[in-house]
């Protein structure tokens, strides 16, 4: 069913179940506003996958082009001499199994990966090959299946993959444990390649709508989440809280999203009905899998959608850019469309397989590696609301924030925190002042104590812990240190934190005898907040800060600050 | 049947290869530099997903013009 939104139609087409090429053709063409291209260093063809990616990744605005190597089996010119936005090594496995074991082949290719990673840090992604067998291996034994070469080999591969900077599987042995009929015998014969018209399409929407989007852009952030059939069949407001139904799809939509959940995203309602009823539904309903606590804030009243969508966004102190609505009402999906046009958007369907499905494939979900931060994201959230009332109720704001009992411990050039610097510079929209998203080797240099002063910051307080909440990176040269960016998770606004972060770097600095600091500022459409607050330190001297001066602004600043800082 | 077929393959050999093909033409593997063997696949694959039909390994290596396929599709449907 057409809506005659071009973004709510293609994604209905191409993340559906129902994979074709002919759907593919037919679904609208969405406008782009990033072009990318991609380096495809290959022994098989990629022109297969690579014909419908434009189709896929139109979805989150990107123009997909490729740009390939010769067939090299030995991949002597691995990368090109140009700079790409990210590198595809597109191997068919099969070529090196009569000279080289898995191990070896593994081990071969990674010292092609070392040279690629030399003269770049882009992502660079490689895909494993499918243990499911071509011809039916029930008369070989593991020794001499050709099955148990492919499960050594991708063994290996993840394994080095894992040690690898910024290198992700294209996982084609997972896809083919989805069902897709995988093998072609004619495709291989006519081209060397040797996946079916069905695996390419499934291949093509897993780099399409997963892989790519999760290497160049954010992950969303939120779920704002309808709920009479949505999240069940049923309107609760007539059918009752007894009267609603959990079908098998809606007991999976529910499971989906609390594994989203449990991956780090928020989960949020803005549905027409009475709070009070929507609480008891998901206190009472015991089949469900999604409980009452499970959502980080609850727009249930009779406001407009996007209003409390608005609001929802404020309570979690994110963007509705950052976040994906989810109804099966067509004509609420428009005026959100019309009225926040940077909401993301997408129909639930009455079936609701089909809507986990769809959500399964939605760009910017795709958890590329754990967040060690996710377990406390949602109860952090609900304990703003309990902050919020602490404040409203404390005499003055330093009384307040004695009442948290908070604890700031602050760590130096911690190799363990790579990812969530990494992590930081790319969901951190509103505290980034120097908008510098990084790639992982970036974040694994900027923890080299040599050349710089790294602090992360882990805050909890009486009400939660909010781990890893904060990062500010200073080159050091000399005298003079340059704070290339400063980083604030948005749950930690309102605290003072920013500035507790900067007064203690700022001590370790003189320690290291630093006299200057230079501050990298960029202008984005949503870091107000950091730059508002690198304005509040005062005017610099000759485009720097004397550290001495800028230590006394911050103290006069913070006052007697009730947070107990420790440097770990 | 046959002439309303031979339209329909122009028309999606055209699309598949991105080239312009006129009416009464009748392209020929050799003779078309982007017929190439991947945009040989491409086309098998789509007209098997158009008509609801399967290609068998001979009937794919066969193909050498818009004929063959007419000559091919109008026994499978």
């Amino acid at each position: 069913m057409s809506t005659g939104h071009d973004p709510l139609d293609a994604a209905d087409i191409l993340l559906g179940p129902e994979l074709s090429r002919s759907a593919l053709l037919r679904a609208p063409k969405l406008q782009t506003s990033r072009d990318f291209t991609l380096r495809i260093d290959r022994t098989m063809p990629f022109e297969f996958v690579a014909r419908w990616l434009p189709a896929f990744c139109g979805l989150w605005g990107a123009k997909v082009t490729c740009d390939y190597s010769d067939y090299d089996a030995a991949l002597h010119g691995i990368g090109g001499s140009s700079a790409y936005d990210g590198y595809v090594v597109w191997l068919d496995w099969r070529i090196y199994a009569s000279s080289m074991s898995a191990r070896e082949a593994v081990g071969w290719l990674a010292e092609r990966l070392q040279q690629l990673r030399q003269s770049t840090d882009r992502t660079i992604w490689v895909n494993n090959w499918p243990e499911a067998s071509l011809v039916d291996e029930r008369l070989f034994s593991f020794r001499t299946r050709d099955s148990e070469r492919s499960r050594q080999l991708n063994y290996w591969l993840s394994e080095t993959l894992a040690e690898q900077t910024a290198c992700e599987c294209i996982d084609l042995n997972a896809l083919a444990r989805t069902g897709e009929d995988l093998w072609d015998p004619r495709n291989d014969a006519a081209s060397h390649y040797p996946f079916s018209g069905e695996a390419t399409l499934a291949i093509a929407r897993h780099m399409g709508v997963h892989l790519l989007p999760a290497a160049m852009g954010p992950r969303l952030k939120a779920l704002a989440l309808d709920l009479d059939d949505t999240l069940y069949r049923g309107v609760l407001g007539e059918d009752g809280i007894d009267g609603v139904a959990l079908t098998d799809g809606h007991a999976d939509l529910q499971r989906l999203l609390a594994r989203l959940k449990a991956s780090g995203m928020l989960l949020t309602i803005c549905s027409r009905n009475e709070e009070q009823d929507v609480r008891e539904l998901f206190e009472k309903r015991e089949d469900f899998p999604l409980r009452w606590l499970d959502f980080a804030a609850v727009a249930a009243n009779w406001q407009s959608k996007p209003d409390n969508l608005v609001r929802l966004a404020a309570e979690l102190n994110i963007d509705p850019s950052a976040m994906l609505f989810l109804d099966d009402n067509p004509a609420e999906l428009l005026r959100m469309a019309a009225e926040q046009p940077s909401v993301h958007i997408l129909r639930a369907e009455a079936d609701a397989s089909r809507t986990v499905e769809k959500l399964a494939h939605f760009p910017g979900l795709y958890q590329l590696r754990p967040d060690a931060e996710a377990s406390s994201r949602t109860r952090d959230v609900q304990a703003n609301r309990q902050r919020e009332r602490l404040r409203s109720e404390a005499s003055d704001p330093l009384s307040y924030l004695a009442s948290l009992q908070m604890v700031l411990r602050l760590h130096l050039n911690e190799a363990d925190h790579v990812q969530r610097l990494h992590d930081m510079s790319h969901k951190t929209n509103q505290f980034n002042l120097a908008l510098r998203r990084m790639s992982l080797q970036e974040a694994q240099l900027m923890m080299d104590p040599g050349q710089y002063v790294t602090v992360t910051a882990a805050l909890s307080d009486q009400l939660s812990d909010s781990g890893i909440i904060g990062a500010f990176v200073c080159r050091v040269e000399g005298k003079e240190a340059r704070l290339i960016e400063a980083l604030l998770s948005c749950r930690a606004f309102g605290r003072g934190i920013e500035s507790l972060i900067l007064a203690s770097l700022l001590e370790l600095l003189t320690q290291r005898g630093v006299k200057w600091l230079r501050m990298d500022r960029a202008e984005g459409s949503r870091n107000a907040p950091a730059r508002e607050w690198a304005e509040r330190l005062g005017p610099e001297t000759g485009g720097r800060y004397s550290v001495r001066r800028l230590i006394g602004t911050l103290k006069k600043q913070l006052g007697n600050h009730p947070a107990k800082v420790e440097v770990v | 049947m046959s002439r309303e077929l031979r339209q329909q393959l122009l028309e999606l050999l055209a699309e598949v290869l991105e080239v312009p093909l006129s009416q009464d033409s009748n392209p020929q593997r050799h003779s078309l530099d982007s017929w190439d063997s991947l945009k040989h696949m491409e086309l098998i694959l789509s007209l098997e997903e158009t008509f609801g039909i399967r290609f068998t390994s001979d009937e794919v290596a066969s193909v050498e013009s818009l004929e063959d396929l007419v000559r091919i599709i109008e026994v499978k449907l």
